[in-house]
């Protein structure tokens, strides 16, 4: 009897410190998965968000490097050896940009050659998603007060992460020792069903893709007093000891004196994807150029060999002669230690580094199930939670409100920002600064509007339809100010967000007001019977 | 074991990681000439980062030159008080204070002589942050002013409802 008993209680308590510790993140993971779910695209939309980089993809083959490269070389105040270009199609980018590591990058049009007015610190839609993803919530400005918050804020998301894993691995517990077999007859079921069916098919993915984001956030608290104890206390930065590991000295190669003719680059490229195939060139570097021993690194992304290569540890490449196109060197994907495979296996689970668009809606909507696990799980806590009151007065708890702003307010909240990616002049000063304080003053206007309807439903009703609307807008917004830019990656950007703003629209639609509906619109009414 | 902490450091290692730190050197060469070495955490030098040296004060650049493949640069002290600033491009900049030369420095800066503005004077908070930080509050107060409100309605229907 004692252990019956002892087993009850071990499943309890199991259950309690489940519903608790996911009470506690799971707003906070909520916020993580949906702008997480946006950064999957962050390719995509860092090219649709700036005027300057609707230009048409073009063959990396068929470019006249030169042109550009000329324009640089001019310049007397920049650098002049070790040139960087980065070749169009490298995540996602329409531009060619030369760079060198001590300097802002310039961007041209690789078809014409032109320099492009680069936006700059004006637009950076696709960054402060990502940002949001992970926490940086609070970076405007560089001064203390923005480095703290988004210091804590990586913090949070980082605590968040470990806690999430407890969750989902009490949760599979839970469904081992459980029977959810039933069939629901009231909503909190149907909840109960929903978050437990979601996540025991998508676990294994979320698990893992939330591992890597507690690695990232969380590791720089423990990487002082590591680096100390590898050290013997001699260094205190953690990159001063693995660096050299993850990133190998490059030997300084002294230019010639004598000059000699170098051969097209296109060609070089040509020359190097014959040698090997497997690599998707990426970025060209130019050492002594027009000296007599100049030198061509190709790095770039084996496809063949996802998670070990591509991201940014691991670039296999190849550097030939630029005079005579001859083989110098050759590093391929496998040729690096297994603690560089490690870290850059670790970081592609989370930057999908190379992955094509099918690969990225796939874990999109793994992600879009997680988000709404996530929401049934707490609307089965707020449906036990809504028992407790009295029925003739409407349900009106904080938790509601607060979680109706956080997971439903988010969604025309991000509208917001669309929107205004195309309203906001582009020369207005401080623009970013202002997109983002109207975002987050529309997110708190969710809040307030939360409070203000007694009927949840209803609220979140409206915040659908408020939230699709804005997203067409922002589509028909960009084609008014910039036009239609037929069977590009920049159109796939407008087409995703107008169906993003349909769904939303017919969520709406769908989404039951008045309180009697609400039951039956969940089970139906043979099922409660 | 060394190996061992070389993994977990690997598996510690921070985002940050991805860029690495910008070190910057400066030693007397007691000959009123500096040498000036730049390089990063790791150990690579810093070839092709922009070495100035700006004046206390009137915030005048007196010398500018960009490493050469040895990372290092032999530059003449000025007389003036200065700065030698490591350029690493946009959001990496590293500063120590300059050294003086043998006979000391002819003048020392003076506040009267700043052409610029002073940093609290020139950081002064943008009117879009201003805008949004007093909405925000707006808004905050708005909601728990209805937030109230609304409890107090519906106690009041409650309390209705029982008597």
């Amino acid at each position: 009897m004692n252990e019956i008993n002892a087993s009850k209680l071990w499943k309890q308590r199991l259950l309690r410190l489940h519903v608790a510790l996911g009470m506690v993140v799971s707003l906070v993971m909520y916020i993580s998965v949906f702008f997480g779910i946006f950064a999957i695209f962050l390719p995509y939309l860092q090219v649709w968000e700036k005027p300057s980089r609707h230009i048409e993809r073009t063959d990396v083959a068929q470019i006249d490097y030169e042109k550009m490269l000329h324009q640089v070389l001019e310049d007397p105040n920049f650098p002049k050896n070790n040139l960087l270009i980065t070749l169009p199609g490298t995540k996602g980018e329409t531009a060619l940009s030369i760079s060198h590591r001590f300097s802002a990058p310039r961007f041209f049009n690789p078809i014409s050659g032109e320099t492009l007015q680069d936006e700059g610190a004006q637009t950076q839609l696709a960054s402060f998603l990502n940002k949001l993803h992970y926490g940086k919530v609070l970076d405007f400005d560089k001064e203390l007060f923005g480095v703290a918050f988004s210091f804590f804020g990586r913090l949070l998301f980082g605590f968040m992460a470990v806690g999430v894993m407890s969750i989902v691995i009490s949760g599979v517990i839970l469904i081992i020792i459980f029977s959810y077999k039933n069939k629901p007859k009231t909503p909190q079921a149907l909840f109960s069903r929903l978050h437990v069916k979601i996540f025991t098919w998508v676990f294994p993915i979320f698990l893992l893709i939330t591992l890597s984001g507690a690695f990232m956030n969380l590791s720089l608290l423990s990487s002082v007093p590591m680096a100390k104890l590898a050290s013997d206390g001699k260094e205190s930065r953690i990159d001063a000891i693995i660096g050299p590991v993850l990133f190998p000295k490059e030997e300084a190669l002294i230019a010639s004196s004598e000059t000699a003719v170098m051969l097209p680059i296109k060609t070089l490229i040509a020359k190097a994807q014959t040698l090997n195939p497997q690599i998707n060139f990426q970025q060209v570097k130019l050492i002594n150029w027009n000296a007599k021993n100049a030198q061509i690194e190709l790095k770039g992304y084996d496809v063949y060999k996802p998670f070990l290569n591509g991201g940014v540890f691991n670039k296999p490449s190849l550097t030939l002669s630029a005079v005579d196109g001859s083989l110098i060197s050759e590093q391929k994907a496998l040729d690096r230690s297994w603690s560089v495979f490690f870290a850059e296996a670790t970081f592609f689970l989370h930057f999908l580094a190379g992955v094509d668009i099918i690969s990225r809606t796939l874990v999109a909507l793994v992600m879009v199930a997680s988000a709404l696990a996530i929401g049934f799980g707490v609307m089965l806590w707020l449906e036990k939670q809504a028992k407790k009151f009295d029925e003739r007065i409407p349900f009106y708890h904080w938790m509601a409100k607060f979680s109706l702003s956080i997971m439903v307010g988010a969604i025309p909240a991000t509208g917001v920002l669309f929107v205004l990616q195309w309203l906001l002049p582009f020369d207005l000063a401080d623009r970013l600064l202002w997109q983002k304080g109207l975002f987050y003053n529309a997110w708190l206007a969710t809040l307030f509007w939360a409070f203000y309807r007694f009927n949840t439903y209803q609220a979140a009703k409206e915040f659908l339809a408020l939230g699709g609307a804005l997203f067409i807008g922002s589509v028909l917004l960009h084609w008014f100010t910039l036009g239609f830019f037929p069977l590009s990656a920049i159109l796939g950007v407008d087409l995703w967000l107008l169906v993003l703003g349909i769904v939303l629209l017919w969520g709406s639609r769908k989404l039951p007001c008045q309180p009697e509906a609400v039951a039956s619109f969940w089970i139906k009414k043979e099922e409660r019977a | 074991m060394k190996k061992f902490m070389m993994w977990l450091m690997v598996l510690m290692m921070p985002t940050l990681m991805c860029a690495h730190t910008l070190l910057l050197h400066v030693s007397d060469n007691d000959d009123d000439t500096l040498t000036v070495k730049g390089e990063f955490s790791t150990g690579e030098g810093a070839s092709g980062a922009l070495v100035k040296l700006q004046a206390l004060g009137s915030q005048e650049i007196v010398f500018q030159q960009r490493l050469p493949d040895s990372s290092e640069l032999i530059v003449a002290i000025p007389k003036v008080p200065y700065e030698v600033i490591l350029d690493g491009g946009p959001g990496h900049q590293v500063t120590r204070k300059g050294i003086a030369p043998k006979a000391g420095f002819e003048k020392t800066a003076t506040k009267s002589e700043s052409a610029a503005p002073t940093k609290a004077m020139s950081q002064s908070v943008p009117l879009a942050l201003s805008v949004c930080l007093g909405l925000a509050f707006v808004l905050l107060g708005a909601t728990l002013f209805i937030s109230i409100y609304n409890t107090n309605r519906l106690l009041k229907k409650l309390n209705a409802a029982k008597s």
